[in-house]
C-alpha cells in the first residue's frame, strides 16, 4: 500500500516537473519566484507594500496562464529526418522539415522533442533493488526515491531542451537543424514533436503536439585512445580465404603442380593446361592471420550498473580504436546466450560491432564460467585476448590463467569503483598489460595507454 | 536576455526613492547606466567572478548581522529586504562592465562547481532581470504608502516584459493586455488590503472571545485540585547577581493577586500607570531608602514585553531601557523593551510600592469560608496580636504540613462537600506552594489581617554559579503577602515548609549541564546584542577591510581590454604564449616562409627544414616549443634556457644566410 502511494506520488511529481519544464519559460520562473517572495513579504498589508507587487504579479501570471491555454503552432506539419546512429555524449544533429500551412507567418515558436514516457511501471518500481543494499541508506530503502531516479534515468535516452525555431513564412517550408544530447546507449524512440508558443507576456507556453514516431540507435560512449598495440602472432585460420577474403596472406600463390584426384576444378591453371596438355593446378599457402578476442564481462550483480556501462564504453573504444586492418576482432560476451561476433575487413564493420554493444545487457542468470567456455572454445584461433572485466576476483583470475597457459597473450582492463590498486594476480609477469580503470577516471586512464 | 537600456537605472532610482536611500541609489544607477556609453570592458575570469560572488555573500551576511544587531526584531526582515540591492550590486557591475553577457551558474553555486557534468553546471544566466526583481522587492519592503508606488511598479514591470513580447502580437494589443492586468492588480490589491483588515479584525475578536474564557493576563490559574505530579523544567529564566558581599534576595515577586475563586487568583486592579523613566534609564518607584542593596537581574522579554520579577522593597530600577507600567498590586509591566533586560534593582527593607489594602484583601470566598473558619477557630487566634497571629499560623503549617509535588486522590473529596483547598487544610495536609500560599492568605484574611497572594521565584543558594544565581523555571514559587498595619507595609509571608528540600524533589535532567552551557552562550550573545554600547555599529567598519581585500584580489591582476569583441572568453593566457619560438616565427614570416593558415605545425616544420640553416637546431626548437605549448608541466627551467640559446643561435645563422643571399640577388 505504502509502495503504491509512493509510486503514485513520484509519478505525479515527475509529471508536474515535466509539465512545468515545458510550459514555464525562464521569465516565468523569475515572475513565479518574485510572486512567492512578494507574497511572503506582504503577508501583513499594513507593514509593507509588497502585497501590491504581489497582486500585480499574481494577475500577470493568471493572465499568462489563461492566454497560454490554447494550442500553439496551428497548421504546421513536421517531418523529421534522423541519422542511423547517434553516440552517447556527442550531440546528435538532424533535420526537421517544417511546413506552415496557415495563412500567416508563425513567429517565436519553440520546438520540444517528445520521447517515450521514461517513468517506470509499478511492477518495475515494486521490484526492490536488493543487490546494492549495503550502499543505500535506511531512508533510501524505505522511500525508494533513489531507485525511482535510477529507473527513470534508465529510460531517459536524451536531454531535451526547447529549441527556438526561425520565423515560418505562410505557406512555405523551412529546414531546421535540430540537436539532441544522447545520454544512454540503446534504441531511442521519439514519439513526436511539440510546438510551443509563448503567451503575450512570455511567461508560459501553449503546446501543440504533432505525432512523428521514429527511432535512432544510440551507440555507446567512446573514449579517445592512442593507437593500441594488440598482442599476439598470426595463426592458421580454418576458414581460409572465404573467411577473410583479403586478410593476411590469403592470396599468396606458391607454385604450380600436376593435378591430383580430388583437387577442386577452380584451382586448375588453364593456360598451363593448354600449353602442356595435362591438368596443372595452382598451389596456395595456408591462411595465417591475426585474430583477436575482445571479451566483455557482462556478469554484473546490478541491473543498472555504472561500472557495466563504463565497461561497454571501454569495449566500444577498443573496438573502434583498433586500426589494424589486417586482423580480425571477435567480440565475445554472454547475454541471453553466448555471442561471438567477428569484425574485420571482408567480414563486418566496426559500426556493426558498436550496434551490438549498443544493445548489450547484463547477464544475471548465468555465471562467469559460461563466458570462459565460450572463449576457450575459440582459443585455437585466437592470437590474443583483450578482456574487459567488471571485477578482478578469483574466477576471472583463473580464466586469465587458463588463457595464458595456452600461450595466448592477454590484456586486461578492469573497471572498478574502488580507488585502491588491485593485486595483479596472474598478470604479475606482464603489469604493462593490466589496466585498472577507476570510475570517473576512465577517459584519463585510457588516454595514458 | 538583457534588460532594456535604462530600465535598471530607473528601477534603482525607484528603489532609492521608496526606501529613502536615494543618496546611494543615484550613484548606483549612474554606474549601471554609464556602461552603455563606455566600450571598455573588464575581462573577468571565472575565478574573478567567483571572488566577486564571495564578496556579495560577505556583504549579504554582513548586512544581516549588522541589521540583526542594530534593528528591532520585528523590523529586521523588512530592513534586510530593503538593503538587498546593496550586496548584489558588485555582481551586477561585473556583468555590465564585464566581457561576459551571461554569468556561468557555477559562479553562484559551490555544489555545481563540484559536479561539472551536471546540466546546470554548463548553463549561464543573465542576472540583470534577477537584479531587477531584487530591486522591485526591496522597493516593496516599505510601509510608506504612496499613490505613485503602484503605477511606478506596474510601469517598470511592463517595460521589462515589453522586451519579452512575442513578435506575432501587435504592440497595441499587448499594451491593452498589460493595462488590463495592471488595472486588475490595482483593484486586487485594494480588495486584498480590505480583506486583510477585515480578517485581522475578526480574528482578533475571535481570539479575544476564545481565550478570555480560558486565559487572562490578569489572573493566575493554580494547580490546586489538579491530580498528578507537578512538572517544571530546568530552563533558566533569570540570572541574579547581587553586589559584591551581599546576599541575593530570597524571593523575587512578579505579580500579586487579591481575588480568589475556585483555584484561580485574579487581580482586581487592572489600571496601570506609566512610570517615569529618566534619561539615564532610571525608574524611581518610591523614595530612596537609607539601608539599601542592589542586585542585577537579567531575563528575556518576549518581543520586548514582559513582567518584571523584583525583590521586596524595591525602590529604583536602573539600566532600564523601555516603558514601565505599574499598578496597585505592584506589578511592573515592561513594554517596548529589549530582547534581554539586564537591570539593576535597588531595594531595602520596609515599604513596597504596593497600594493600600482594599476590601478584596480581606475577603474569604464563600466556598472556602467554612473550612477556613473552622481552622482559624481551632488555632485560637482571638485576642492575639497581629504578630502572634502570624507566628501561630506559621507554626501551624510548619508543624502539621509537608511539601509534596505529588497530588493524589487524597486531595480531592469524592463527595464534593470539601474543596481541594479544604481537603488540604483538614485531611491531606501536604501540597505544593500554591496550596500553602492560598491557604495562608485565606487564614490571614479570616484572622482579620489583609493578605494577598504573590507569585514569583525563589532564589536558591544551591544554584549559585560564581557570583551569579540562576533562577530556573522550576524555582517558580507562590506565597502570601501580609499587610502589617502597625508598620503600614506589605511583607512576604512564606509558610511553605522545608523549602531546602524542594529543589531536590524536582529531578534535574541529566542534560541540564549541557543545556546550561548553551543557555549561557545565548545569554552572553544576547547581552552583547542588546547592550547599550552598540558594538553592532563597529561591525560595519570591520567589514570594510574584508571588502577592500576581496576587491583588491579581484582587480589587482586585471588587464583591461579595449574592445569587448576581441575577448575570446578564455580564463587564462594559453601556455607557451611567451615562447622564444615566436622570434623565429616572426623572422620566417618576414622572409616569406611563414606558416600558412591551413598548415599544421609539423607540416610547416617539414617544409622549412630543407631550406633553413641549422635544421637540427630548428628541429629542437620546434620540439621544445611543442612541449611548452602542449605539455608545459614537463618543461623545466633548464629547457627554457636551452630554447632561448638555440633560438639565438638559429636567428644569427638565419640572418647570416639572408645577408649572404642578398648580394647574390643584387648581382
Amino acid at each position: 500500500m505504502f509502495k503504491r502511494y509512493l509510486y503514485f506520488n513520484y509519478r505525479a511529481f515527475s509529471a508536474l516537473k515535466f509539465w512545468l519544464r515545458r510550459r514555464v519559460t525562464a521569465a516565468g520562473w523569475l515572475v513565479l519566484g518574485a510572486t512567492l517572495a512578494a507574497a511572503a513579504l506582504g503577508v501583513d498589508t499594513n507593514v509593507s507594500l509588497a502585497y501590491q507587487t504581489f497582486t500585480l504579479l499574481f494577475f500577470l501570471m493568471l493572465a499568462s496562464v489563461f492566454l497560454a491555454l490554447g494550442p500553439g503552432g496551428k497548421n504546421i506539419s513536421v517531418e523529421r529526418i534522423l541519422p542511423r546512429f547517434g553516440s552517447v555524449g556527442e550531440p546528435l544533429f538532424y533535420t526537421i522539415l517544417l511546413r506552415n500551412n496557415s495563412g500567416k507567418t508563425q513567429r517565436s515558436l519553440n520546438l520540444f522533442e517528445e520521447m517515450a514516457d521514461p517513468r517506470p511501471s509499478f511492477e518495475e518500481f515494486s521490484r526492490a533493488p536488493e543487490m546494492d543494499r549495503e550502499e543505500r541508506t535506511v531512508l533510501d530503502r524505505a522511500y525508494r526515491f533513489d531507485w525511482w531516479n535510477r529507473l527513470s534515468s534508465r529510460q531517459t535516452y536524451a536531454r531535451i531542451e526547447g529549441q527556438l525555431l526561425p520565423d515560418l513564412p505562410a505557406g512555405r517550408e523551412q529546414i531546421f537543424r535540430a540537436e539532441l544530447m544522447p545520454l544512454r546507449r540503446g534504441v531511442m524512440r521519439l514519439t513526436g514533436v511539440a510546438l510551443a508558443s509563448p503567451d503575450p507576456f512570455g511567461l508560459f507556453r501553449s503546446l501543440r503536439r504533432l505525432p512523428a514516431a521514429q527511432s535512432v540507435l544510440i551507440l555507446p560512449k567512446r573514449y579517445s585512445m592512442p593507437p593500441f598495440a594488440l598482442p599476439g602472432a598470426m595463426k592458421f585460420q580454418q576458414g581460409g580465404v572465404s573467411m577473410a577474403s583479403s586478410i593476411g596472406e590469403s592470396e599468396e600463390f606458391v607454385a604450380l603442380r600436376e593435378y591430383r584426384p580430388g583437387d577442386p576444378l577452380r584451382r586448375i591453371h588453364w593456360k598451363s593446361f593448354a600449353k602442356i596438355g595435362k591438368p596443372i593446378v595452382k598451389e596456395f599457402q595456408e591462411e595465417f592471420f591475426v585474430r583477436h578476442a575482445l571479451v566483455l564481462d557482462t556478469f554484473s550483480p546490478q541491473t543498472n550498473s555504472e561500472i557495466f556501462e563504463e565497461a561497454v564504453s571501454v569495449a566500444a573504444s577498443i573496438a573502434y580504436g583498433i586500426r589494424d586492418e589486417d586482423s580480425l576482432l571477435d567480440l565475445m560476451f554472454v547475454g541471453p546466450q553466448a555471442f561471438c561476433f567477428t569484425s574485420g575487413r571482408g567480414v563486418a564493420h566496426t559500426e556493426q560491432m558498436l550496434e551490438i554493444l549498443a544493445s548489450v545487457q547484463t547477464c544475471r542468470d548465468k555465471d562467469f564460467s559460461s563466458l570462459e567456455h565460450l572463449v576457450l572454445e575459440h582459443s585455437a584461433q585466437i592470437s590474443g585476448c583483450i578482456c574487459v572485466f567488471l571485477e578482478w576476483d578469483e574466477p576471472r583470475k583463473t580464466f586469465v590463467q587458463s588463457l595464458k597457459a595456452q600461450n595466448i597473450p592477454v590484456s586486461v582492463f578492469v573497471v572498478t569503483s574502488s580507488k585502491d590498486s588491485l593485486a595483479l594476480g596472474p598478470m604479475a609477469d606482464e603489469p604493462q598489460h593490466f589496466h585498472t580503470l577507476p570510475l570517473g577516471k576512465v577517459a584519463e586512464e585510457l588516454a595514458l595507454l | 536576455m538583457k534588460t532594456p537600456p535604462f530600465l535598471l537605472g530607473a528601477t534603482l532610482l525607484f528603489w532609492g526613492w521608496q526606501t529613502e536611500l536615494l543618496v546611494w541609489a543615484l550613484p548606483m544607477a549612474l554606474l549601471v547606466e554609464t556602461s552603455h556609453f563606455i566600450s571598455t570592458r573588464w575581462d573577468f575570469s571565472l575565478i574573478d567572478l567567483k571572488r566577486i560572488w564571495n564578496l556579495c555573500a560577505v556583504l549579504f551576511f554582513g548586512a544581516g548581522v549588522v541589521l540583526y544587531s542594530s534593528e528591532e526584531a520585528g523590523r529586521v526582515a523588512l530592513r534586510f529586504t530593503q538593503w538587498l540591492p546593496f550586496p548584489f550590486f558588485p555582481m551586477m557591475l561585473a556583468q555590465v562592465y564585464g566581457s561576459r553577457e551571461k554569468m556561468p551558474l557555477t559562479v553562484f553555486s559551490w555544489i555545481l562547481r563540484r559536479s561539472p557534468e551536471s546540466v546546470l553546471a554548463n548553463k549561464t544566466l543573465n542576472i540583470s532581470f534577477v537584479y531587477f526583481g531584487v530591486c522591485l522587492l526591496a522597493a516593496s519592503a516599505t510601509s510608506q504608502s504612496s499613490p505613485l508606488f503602484y503605477p511606478c511598479i506596474a510601469l517598470l514591470i511592463a517595460l521589462a516584459l515589453a522586451a519579452n513580447r512575442p513578435k506575432r502580437l501587435p504592440q497595441i494589443v499587448w499594451m491593452i493586455l498589460i493595462a488590463s492586468v495592471s488595472l486588475a492588480g490595482h483593484f486586487g490589491h485594494q480588495q486584498l488590503h480590505a480583506l486583510h483588515s477585515a480578517v485581522e479584525g475578526t480574528l482578533a475578536r475571535w481570539l479575544v472571545g476564545l481565550f478570555s474564557r480560558q486565559y487572562n493576563v490578569n489572573e493566575s490559574r493554580t494547580a490546586i485540585g489538579r491530580v498528578g505530579r507537578i512538572q517544571l523544567s530546568g530552563n533558566i529564566v533569570l540570572r541574579v547577581r547581587p553586589d559584591t558581599g551581599e546576599a541575593a534576595p530570597p524571593l523575587l515577586r512578579d505579580a500579586s493577586y487579591d481575588v480568589y475563586k475556585q483555584g484561580i487568583w485574579r487581580s482586581s486592579q487592572n489600571e496601570f500607570a506609566l512610570a517615569f523613566v529618566e534619561t539615564n534609564e532610571v525608574v524611581n518607584l518610591q523614595p530612596e531608602k537609607k539601608l539599601n542593596f542592589s542586585v542585577h537581574i537579567a531575563g528575556y522579554l518576549s518581543r520586548g514585553r514582559g513582567q518584571l520579577a523584583l525583590p521586596p522593597g524595591v525602590f529604583a530600577l536602573s539600566n532600564f531601557p523601555g516603558v514601565l507600567k505599574t499598578n496597585q498590586l505592584a506589578w511592573a509591566k515592561v513594554e517596548e523593551g529589549p530582547g534581554l533586560l539586564d537591570l539593576v534593582a535597588s531595594y531595602g527593607p520596609g515599604k513596597t510600592f504596593d497600594g493600600a489594602p482594599t476590601d478584596s484583601d480581606s475577603h474569604v470566598p464563600r466556598s472556602e469560608g467554612r473550612t477556613v473558619r473552622e481552622v482559624v477557630e481551632s488555632l485560637n487566634l482571638d485576642g492575639k496580636t497581629e504578630r502572634e497571629k502570624l507566628e501561630i499560623i506559621s507554626r501551624f503549617f510548619r508543624d502539621n504540613f509537608t511539601y509534596s509535588l505529588d497530588i493524589t486522590r487524597q486531595h480531592t473529596d469524592a463527595t464534593g462537600q470539601k474543596t481541594p483547598l479544604g481537603k488540604f487544610l483538614t485531611d491531606a495536609r501536604s501540597g505544593h506552594c500554591e496550596y500553602f500560599g492560598t491557604a495562608a492568605v485565606l487564614l490571614l484574611r479570616e484572622a482579620k489581617i489583609p493578605a494577598r497572594y504573590a507569585t514569583g521565584y525563589l532564589v536558591d543558594d544551591s544554584e549559585r554559579k560564581g557570583k551569579t544565581y540562576v533562577v530556573r523555571e522550576r524555582d517558580a514559587h507562590a506565597w502570601a503577602l501580609v499587610f502589617r498595619t502597625n508598620k503600614n507595609v506589605w511583607e512576604d509571608f512564606d509558610v511553605t515548609p522545608a523549602s531546602a528540600d524542594r529543589a531536590a524533589k524536582f529531578k534535574a535532567s541529566r542534560w541540564e549541564p549541557l543545556r546550561d552551557f548553551f543557555s549561557i552562550l545565548k545569554f552572553y550573545f544576547s547581552r552583547w546584542r542588546w547592550s547599550k554600547t552598540s558594538y553592532s555599529a563597529y561591525l560595519k567598519w570591520l567589514l570594510i577591510p574584508l571588502i577592500l581585500f576581496l576587491a583588491w584580489r579581484i582587480f589587482s591582476s586585471k588587464q583591461r581590454k579595449k574592445n569587448a569583441m576581441d575577448i575570446n572568453g578564455s580564463d587564462f593566457p594559453w601556455p607557451g604564449q611567451d615562447s622564444e619560438f615566436y622570434l623565429c616565427d616572426k623572422k620566417l614570416s618576414d622572409a616569406g616562409l611563414g606558416r600558412q593558415p591551413h598548415e599544421l605545425l609539423s607540416q610547416w616544420q617539414a617544409r622549412l627544414l630543407p631550406t633553413v640553416p641549422l635544421p637540427e637546431s630548428l628541429q629542437r626548437i620546434f620540439e621544445l616549443h611543442r612541449r611548452l605549448r602542449f605539455d608545459p608541466r614537463s618543461v623545466t627551467s633548464e629547457d627554457y634556457k636551452i630554447l632561448k640559446s638555440e633560438v639565438q643561435q638559429w636567428l644569427e645563422a638565419f640572418d647570416e644566410q639572408t645577408k649572404s643571399k642578398e648580394p647574390a640577388e643584387v648581382k
